[in-house]
């Protein structure tokens, strides 16, 4: 079946463009979160690693744990510019996501896509009071779309706000709170 | 049309059905470590028959007492525009399935359920695998009752040029029909065929494995006497490629055997907006999908297909999208071994006024090459150095020789192709594939890019439909943002259903 919209004349400078959107940065407690995080982990590894080989217990020098753990310390540290330079924008028609520190993207999905909306946060996060918003498209099984690091009541509004607007084009005796937009 | 029924129970044959699921699964997955767990089994039971026997038994018999309590509490009926399930020995299970959300039907007879005028009948809904219902073996009637509700039933925001309610027997019109020679051609040209290969693969490696163990000696022995009594004029070097085709020619022959018994009597009918495939020399075989459901097409030619001129085309509808299998996989509908007219009856059968044969593609930048070359080459070097620290042979190198001109051929496959609100995208190697939607069915658009493709200015488009993800690689990044632009346009102001 197609689509009984045909416009062939319109010019493609014309369109709305991704590249005019306005970005808006996630939370600035979000990169802090993010390195925090990282941290927790990896510096009682270290602590741990350079024990067992001070130890004996692993056959390792202290020197080469250490250094293997500078290493391994670098995409933790990395996470913090990384957190910093992601970014979302809520069009009229459609949510975008960017981010990447060398390796860029753009993700965009088109309102009327959306299937179902969703909020999480883990203990890390409610710490934090930060929300991830997951939006999903119909077919697969992983969200189409994630932005991390929202203010709770930011997250919220959000995902009420997709979920409204839905609601309103969509289904109008559908009343927001469920998760689920009605195609 | 309001139907609907008290709970039923399915027939008492369904545990049949179970049975050979289950057995499939145990085999088909990996059939590596069951071989091993029956080399290990008999090696046991040599010590204690008699314990071995007591546990099959016991397995034997929970097995069967499981299969009739899962037919017991398999219960399903018809009510308020839906069908609904229940089933689970220990869990209970219930499933709602709404006619309108159904996306494909397919109604099987097997074997075993044909005498008894039985059917098999499975029913997908957009969601995931886990919402599938499966019927196995209810009457044909009731079967075929419910395939017509789940295909004919109208969602309730209907588009205005959607099909006419009442519509209810429309005009069949047969748009294909598949001869044994052209199953053959499918047979030896599908990707099937790499399927009996990474089998008879892994059965080999199991095989090996389990022979290594213990009679080493035995299977080198017995290695020994086979190349005795190979004739003596038989040279060496002859032997490995010679065994290479046997086992290609035993591959073929297979897959041949699965494209008849899947294929055999292929009819592809158009019933107003819907389409609908009846095939199958065992297991008879009838596949429901209405033309608003699919959301891409998909024609694939491999290197032989190539030589026949034939192409394998496969619409699919909505769901997590499966790898080539055998059977078809999952909910595709498949039209195998089309010759060009064929092939362009379909395509405007689905797509009309698509100007298929004088579409012109846009090449992808070269530098889609970049990465590849480094891959190899890398490889290579590695390679070379090992030959010269080790006694590898020299001629190792030359297997690299095929790689440059295969790239090349890789990059000059790549190609989109925007025509209208229709995107169509080319790939492939030596063989061709083509993927073809509709702007609108776009889901999700991401554009991407490393940090050598930032540098020269390129980008990826990865396009998600309901049915599967597409890249178009190595594009202008401006070229990726205005496409992703026109088809978020598309997307935006389309009031087409597409779901």
């Amino acid at each position: 079946m197609q689509t009984s919209f045909s416009n062939h004349s319109l010019l493609p400078q014309q369109l709305p463009s991704i590249e005019e959107a306005q970005w808006q940065h996630l939370a600035p407690d979000y990169a802090r979160m993010v390195l925090l995080s990282g941290l927790a982990f990896w510096l009682p590894a270290g602590a741990a690693g350079l024990a067992l080989s001070a130890l004996g217990v692993i056959p390792l020098s202290a020197m080469l744990v250490a250094a293997a753990w500078l290493v391994l310390l670098i995409p933790t540290l990395l996470s913090y510019p990384a957190a910093r330079v992601k970014r979302y924008a809520i069009r009229e028609q459609d949510v975008l996501f960017h981010e990447g520190l060398f390796w860029k993207s753009t993700t965009v999905i088109p309102r009327n896509r959306i299937q179902h909306i969703q909020t999480e946060n883990g203990p890390l996060e409610r710490w934090f009071g930060l929300v991830t918003l997951k939006c999903y498209g119909a077919g697969g099984q992983q969200a189409d779309l994630v932005i991390p690091g929202l203010e709770e009541t930011l997250g919220q509004q959000l995902r009420q706000y997709l979920l409204n607007q839905a609601d309103d084009t969509e289904n109008p005796e559908h009343t927001g709170g469920d998760d689920d937009v009605q195609q | 049309m309001t139907y609907s029924s008290d709970w039923h129970r399915v027939s008492p044959l369904a545990i049949i059905h179970h049975g050979l699921t289950f057995l499939r699964q145990l085999v088909g997955s990996n059939p590596g470590p069951l071989l091993g767990l029956v080399a290990g089994t008999v090696a046991f039971a040599r010590e204690s028959p008699l314990m071995i026997a007591t546990t099959a038994l016991t397995l034997v018999l929970l097995g069967v007492a499981m299969a009739v309590m899962g037919w017991l509490r398999f219960l399903y009926r018809v009510h308020d525009g839906a069908l609904q399930v229940q089933q689970g020995v220990f869990t209970r299970h219930k499933l709602t399935l709404a006619f309108e959300r159904i996306q494909n039907v397919r109604l099987e007879r097997p074997v075993y359920l044909r005498p008894f005028g039985l059917a098999r009948l499975t029913i997908e809904s957009a969601g995931s695998a886990s919402e599938e219902v499966h019927l196995p073996g209810i009457p044909l009637a009731e079967a075929e009752g419910l395939r017509d509700r789940a295909l004919h039933e109208t969602p309730s925001r209907q588009a205005p040029e959607a099909e006419v309610p009442g519509a209810d027997s429309p005009a069949s019109q047969e748009l294909l029909r598949r001869r044994p020679s052209d199953l053959i051609i499918y047979g030896i040209s599908s990707p099937a065929i790499l399927w009996g290969g990474a089998i008879a693969a892994s059965l080999l490696g199991a095989l090996t494995r389990n022979m290594g163990d213990a009679r080493n000696q035995q299977a080198e022995q017995a290695m020994n006497t086979l190349l005795e009594a190979m004739p003596g004029w038989l040279p060496d070097f002859l032997v490995l490629p010679l065994a290479i085709l046997l086992l290609l020619l035993l591959m073929a022959l297979a897959s041949m055997t699965m494209a008849l018994l899947r294929y055999q009597g292929y009819q592809l009918f158009r019933e107003g907006e819907r389409y609908r495939v009846t095939s199958g020399l065992v297991t008879r075989r009838e596949q429901g999908i209405r033309h608003q459901r699919i959301q891409h097409l998909h024609m694939a030619q491999s290197f032989v297909a190539r030589l026949f001129r034939r192409h394998h085309l496969s619409c699919h509808p909505i769901g997590p999208s499966l790898p080539d299998q055998p059977d078809g996989g999952g909910g595709a509908l498949m039209a195998p071994s089309l010759t060009p007219v064929e092939q362009a009856r379909i395509i405007e059968a689905l797509y009309p006024g698509l100007d298929w044969e004088n579409l012109r593609f846009q090449q992808v930048s070269a530098r889609f090459m970049l990465p590849r070359f480094a891959f190899w080459g890398l490889l290579a070097v590695i390679t070379a150095v090992w030959v010269a620290v080790s006694d590898v042979p020299a001629w190792t190198l030359a297997l690299f020789l095929p790689v440059p001109p295969l790239i090349l051929l890789n990059w000059r496959r790549q190609g989109w192709c925007l025509q209208g609100e229709r995107l169509i995208l080319r790939g492939g190697l030596i063989g061709c594939h083509y993927t073809l939607f509709d702007a609108y069915r776009v889901q999700t658009l991401r554009l991407f890019q490393n940090p050598l493709q930032r540098h020269a200015g390129l980008a990826n488009l990865g396009i998600r439909l309901g049915s599967g993800g597409f890249r178009i690689p190595f594009i202008p990044w401006g070229t990726g943002a205005r496409l992703m632009d026109h088809l978020l346009w598309q997307v935006e102001t389309s009031r087409a259903p597409w779901l």
